[in-house]
């Protein structure tokens, strides 16, 4: 047991098949989905549903079920999955320096007959460019871009077309070194990239000319493995080999500034993931929500930020943070690899992580 | 691999004798003692092993990083003949026994198999020791013109898993790991 936080973290499934390393989940946007990937070259799709408990509402239990894997053909490891906000289209990034493009058959741009994610998912393109092992991928809020990443130090945006055609509109080559991570700001067509050397830049389109980075963020000390926006935008994340997590603030359109640093984790801190939580108290003016945290030292936080008046000086707002939940050993001895908030109405409070050990687990957080 | 001479005139150790018989924890049944023999079987055995036994710098050097063998021009050497590595250089977290830290010390700074060394070390390690161990890996301070690369990318889980999966360097690191587990004692019976 840790110490007295406001909330815990319970587990609510433990989803074990994967035959080697997982490295990373994904949430379907819109539909009861979870999906896996591994070093077994599988992803996992499962389903999850409530079961109402009419005497105690808030006691209602969720089961989730493995409804079907895909063997996905890559020829390596399946490092990272992103579903489109439609949900419609899952894609797989993998060390075999591809882009896999997973879809159902007749589900793709109109809504023809019932879903069914158990049924057969088929590889509809195969994005080839980079030259060596991919490492992220993360499709734009609109839906209308992808990004990836690779050991090659490059980062490629490509437009989404009709019938799963893709077009490569940037190759950005801003990075000295392999990049770890890409993610879109919520609402605008703003890239952020994470790399092994220690940098995180950020890139726009301009209209007239092509993709470009208009700023690097430079202040870790190691690795910048993970990167995620706070839900409003107006900040960003970012996590790395120096054990800490770094908050940047949007101070003007295109400038962002390093405004504080968090430090709770004992090794390096794979993966971050920023959701709207469910405020704890009824004051949840100047929230931010909740950032979740893990890596190899198998702890996970759980963040509560908002942004308010700083105590030293009231006239000026500060970002306020502390750690809400705390779990140690949340995989055994393992690292965990991933950490992801649900990202549907009604589950703010759940999240998934996967570990070293191969398995996918599912956790609430509830008040203490 | 590159057929560079990087240090055409290494310094050849005298192995330390072996120490295990001095270990009273070494007990009949303890899981290094019989990873000579088992050594060319499935090792993924040892994996499953959670026995909290008390493991020491002697142990894990004499049994998996000492033994490891480097093609080192004509010649093949252990780890411990070039004095690449050594007991006293295994330490550990004294907050978290199960955290150990492998430091190696190039034989010459401009040492180009070190990264590969590196390599050999931790898989050695990743298929040796009872998966609770998390092994970091650096070269001697001030031993190699490029420290800080190499501990970064010796440290690096997502470089190393990816490095794993590329066949030709596996099959040299099988070479090299292929008589880890002798000591050098046995080796000249």
């Amino acid at each position: 047991m840790d110490q007295d936080f406001p909330l815990k973290i319970l587990p609510v499934a433990q989803l074990e098949g994967h035959e080697d390393r997982a490295w990373h989940v994904a949430w379907n946007p819109t539909k009861p989905i979870l999906t896996s990937c591994s070093a077994d070259k599988n992803v996992r799709l499962y389903t999850y549903s409530i079961t109402p408990n009419p005497d105690a509402p808030e006691r209602q239990s969720l089961k989730f079920a493995h409804i079907t894997t895909i063997p996905t053909g890559h020829a390596k490891t399946v490092r990272a999955l992103a579903w489109s906000p439609s949900g419609n289209t899952l894609a797989t990034a993998s060390f075999d320096s591809n882009i896999g493009v997973w879809a159902q058959e007749g589900d793709g741009d109109g809504d023809g007959g019932a879903f069914n994610p158990a049924g057969e998912w088929e590889c509809m393109s195969l994005l080839e460019g980079h030259e060596t092992e991919c490492k992220s991928v993360a499709y734009s809020s609109s839906g209308n871009l992808l990004a990836s990443c690779s050991r090659d130090k490059t980062v490629w945006i490509w437009e989404v077309h009709p019938d799963h055609d893709f077009e490569c509109m940037g190759v950005l080559m801003e990075h000295t070194q392999d990049v770890k991570a890409v993610a879109w700001h919520p609402i605008e067509e703003i890239l952020a990239s994470a790399s092994y050397d220690d940098t995180i830049k950020l890139y726009i389109d301009d209209p007239q000319e092509d993709w470009y980075c208009f700023q690097t963020l430079s202040g870790h000390a190691s690795t910048v493995w993970s990167l995620a926006f706070s839900p409003d935008g107006r900040f960003l994340a970012s996590s790395s080999d120096d054990t800490t997590i770094r908050i940047w603030e949007r101070v003007q359109e295109h400038k962002w500034e390093h405004i504080d640093t968090l430090e709770g984790h004992e090794r390096s801190v794979y993966s971050i993931s920023w959701g709207s939580g469910k405020p704890i108290g009824s004051d949840d003016a100047g929230s931010l929500g909740w950032l979740a945290s893990t890596g190899g030292d198998g702890i996970i936080n759980i963040w509560e930020l908002g942004f308010g008046p700083s105590s030293k000086d009231p006239s000026r707002k500060t970002l306020v943070y502390r750690i809400v939940a705390k779990i140690s050993n949340a995989h055994d001895i393992h690292d965990i690899n991933s950490v992801v908030w649900c990202p549907r109405k009604g589950f703010e409070d759940l999240f998934a992580t996967a570990g070293d050990d191969g398995v996918v687990k599912v956790w609430k957080v509830v008040p203490s | 691999m590159s057929a560079e001479v990087f240090n055409p005139n290494p310094t050849v150790f005298a192995p330390l004798k072996a120490k295990k018989t001095a270990h009273s924890y070494a007990k009949p049944n303890s899981i290094w003692l019989d990873d000579v023999d088992r050594a060319d079987e499935d090792e993924g055995d040892f994996d499953q092993s959670d026995d909290p036994e008390a493991i020491d710098q002697d142990e894990i050097f004499g049994t998996s990083t000492g033994s490891l063998r480097v093609h080192y021009i004509e010649l093949t050497m252990t780890l411990e003949q070039l004095a690449v590595v050594s007991a006293p250089q295994i330490t550990f977290d004294p907050k978290y026994p199960d955290r150990i830290t492998v430091e190696f010390t190039p034989t010459v700074p401009h040492c180009g198999m070190s990264t590969f060394i590196g390599l050999s070390i931790r898989v050695r390690l990743l298929r040796s020791l009872p998966q609770r161990f998390k092994v970091d890996i650096r070269v001697k301070p001030g031993s190699h013109q490029s420290e800080h690369a190499l501990n970064k990318q010796l440290n690096d889980k997502e470089r190393v898993a990816a490095a794993l999966e590329n066949p030709a360097l596996v099959e040299v690191l099988e070479q090299c790991l292929s008589t880890a587990g002798r000591t050098a004692s046995e080796e000249e019976a």
